[in-house]
């Protein structure tokens, strides 16, 4: 093969295990969207946050990388479901800015709590994969990558089974689509709600746990929920397979932009690209494309 | 079975239930009927705790239900189908009616249960996979029925079945309704604007207006009233005294 499709491959395989994160996040996002009505701009920070605690379980208590894995998801986790179950419920019924003001509050008070904590100072953790890599004929992949990618491709499985085969999976569709009668069949909507939230705050930690490895354990992590918000718009508001394919396309162009593309492209080009699809399908790619019926 | 003393629902400033009391015996088809605006839905959303009462007590079953969430006095047994054909649009029929049974302990039966359903409401069995939202307006009414009966209810709450629905279809919702009560013994709590079908298919009736209940009495006692069959069945009572000054007679009850 010649050098530079094996760069273009290279770089697409880059952008797949980039832009699987982003899909995790922004997964985690549509499922708070689509229970509570709620965008949820603190997602970024509890996955910052996630990956905070996963460095100090590693490197200070010595944990175990999986062991470390799995404290901080349910950390992450519990975390989400108070923040639901304590402080969100309160404003059920107000406007939505309402929610978008109360969780950016949130992202700034946790932003403010992990600096306080943890100090401005970037660092890293070692993951078991970190540094090996893969050799796939002329293609060199790092195995943080691959373990990235099917970490995503689990996680998107298990939800997807989630919701569309288990009797709790689909209580959660019925009660995203209509609330009083998901309600009046006797479903807890309130602690399905909450439950949402939390399983969203697991995916963030993951998603922390596996984007810190390749981009330093910082506060500057948060930054990917505004990836991810754009990932969602690109693939469709509100629809689970467009996160997916929002946070591919936008994971690849980045990469393409940052070698092809004269410098300060790399975090542009994804809004560029946002703004064309949007002008093509107001909707987004894979948005839906009937309205709500009421 | 049920018994509602003295309550008083405000929506913000609006009275719309201004202390109203009844009582709903076992095994039996209770209908509420009244105007627009007579607080008919604010009752049964109260009843089912979609919206707490300002004053006054639920009773059902000896134990109090006011206050509780809507989700946990389903589970108690009192099942609510909204008005309006409340239907969840983007899952399949069958779906649906599996979300009806969600609380239910005892998992073994549903089968038998949906079945059971599709027997009352043949036209839902064609309709399976489909999505809810694709139904016509009779088969989403169906559909909110049969999903509420899915739970097993002791109560059955039915918010206007016939809004929206052909005569014919109105006939033949009323016709299952008085056959679940038949064949399952469910008693039935339903609040009605067709008076004539409601007081035909119904054992105990009360009337509101105005957040009030004006008049109550078996179904058969009130279809012979003069101001009910005036003023609710279009009756003839006024027939002799000229039309002209109809508006001027005044309803007893008040």
């Amino acid at each position: 093969m010649e050098s530079h499709v094996v760069q273009l491959v290279q770089l697409c395989l880059n952008g797949i295990a980039i832009g699987a994160i982003y899909a995790l996040v922004a997964l985690g996002l549509v499922l708070i969207y689509k229970a509570t009505e709620i965008i949820n701009f603190a997602h970024g920070d509890i996955l910052m946050a996630s990956a905070f605690v996963g460095w100090g379980l590693i490197t200070i208590a010595g944990l175990p990388f999986w062991l470390a894995a799995l404290v901080t998801m349910l950390l992450a986790a519990a975390l989400s479901y108070v923040l639901e179950a304590r402080v969100l419920r309160v404003i059920v019924g107000q406007p939505q800015f309402a929610g978008a003001m109360l969780t950016l509050a949130l992202a700034f008070m946790l932003r403010g709590a992990v600096s306080m904590a943890f100090g401005p100072t970037s660092r890293t953790f070692p993951t078991p994969w970190t540094g090996q890599t893969t050799h796939l004929g002329p293609l060199v992949i790092a195995d943080l990558n691959l373990v990235i990618l099917v970490a995503a491709l689990v996680i998107t499985a298990l939800l997807f089974f989630f919701l569309r085969r288990t009797s709790v999976g689909i209580s959660v569709q019925a009660a995203s689509q209509n609330q009083l009668a998901a309600y009046l069949c006797g479903i807890p909507v309130k602690r399905l709600n909450s439950m949402v939230w939390a399983m969203a705050g697991a995916m963030a930690a993951v998603g922390g746990l596996l984007l810190a490895p390749i981009a330093l354990v910082d506060i500057g992590l948060w930054y990917v929920v505004l990836k991810a918000l754009a990932a969602l718009v690109l693939g469709g508001f509100g629809s689970i397979p467009g996160a997916i394919v929002g946070g591919l396309l936008i994971g690849i162009v980045e990469q393409l932009a940052g070698v092809y593309l004269p410098d300060g492209f790399k975090d542009v080009m994804a809004y560029l690209v946002l703004i064309g699809v949007l002008v093509l399908w107001p909707r987004g790619i894979l948005g839906e494309a009937h309205g709500r019926r009421v | 079975m049920l018994s509602v003393r003295n309550i008083e629902t405000w929506y913000g400033p609006v009275n719309a239930i201004k202390g109203v009391s009844i009582d709903v015996a076992p095994g039996r088809i209770v209908a509420v009927l009244g105007a627009n605006g007579a607080g008919k839905t604010t009752l049964l959303k109260t009843i089912a705790g979609v919206v707490d009462p300002f004053k006054g007590s639920i009773d059902f079953e000896d134990a109090t239900i006011n206050g509780l969430d809507p989700d946990v006095v389903a589970r108690r047994g009192v099942v609510l189908v909204p008005e309006g054909r409340q239907i969840f649009p983007f899952l399949s029929v069958r779906e649906n009616l599996q979300m009806g049974s969600f609380a239910r302990s005892d998992k073994s039966d549903i089968q038998a249960d949906i079945e059971r359903i599709y027997g009352w409401f043949p036209r839902l069995r064609e309709r399976v996979a489909q999505h809810a939202g694709l139904l016509s307006g009779g088969e989403q009414q169906m559909l909110a029925i049969g999903r509420a009966l899915m739970a097993r209810p002791k109560l059955l709450l039915l918010d206007e079945p016939s809004l929206g629905l052909s005569p014919l279809l109105t006939r033949e919702i009323f016709h299952i309704i008085a056959r679940i009560n038949a064949e399952t013994g469910t008693t039935i709590l339903l609040v009605e604007q067709n008076a004539g079908i409601a007081l035909s298919t119904a054992h105990d009736g009360y009337i509101m207006e105005l957040g009030r209940i004006v008049a109550a009495g078996t179904c058969a006692a009130l279809s012979e009233k003069e101001d009910v069959k005036e003023f609710y069945l279009g009756g003839s009572a006024s027939a002799g005294k000229g039309q002209a000054r109809r508006w001027k007679r005044r309803k007893t009850w008040r």
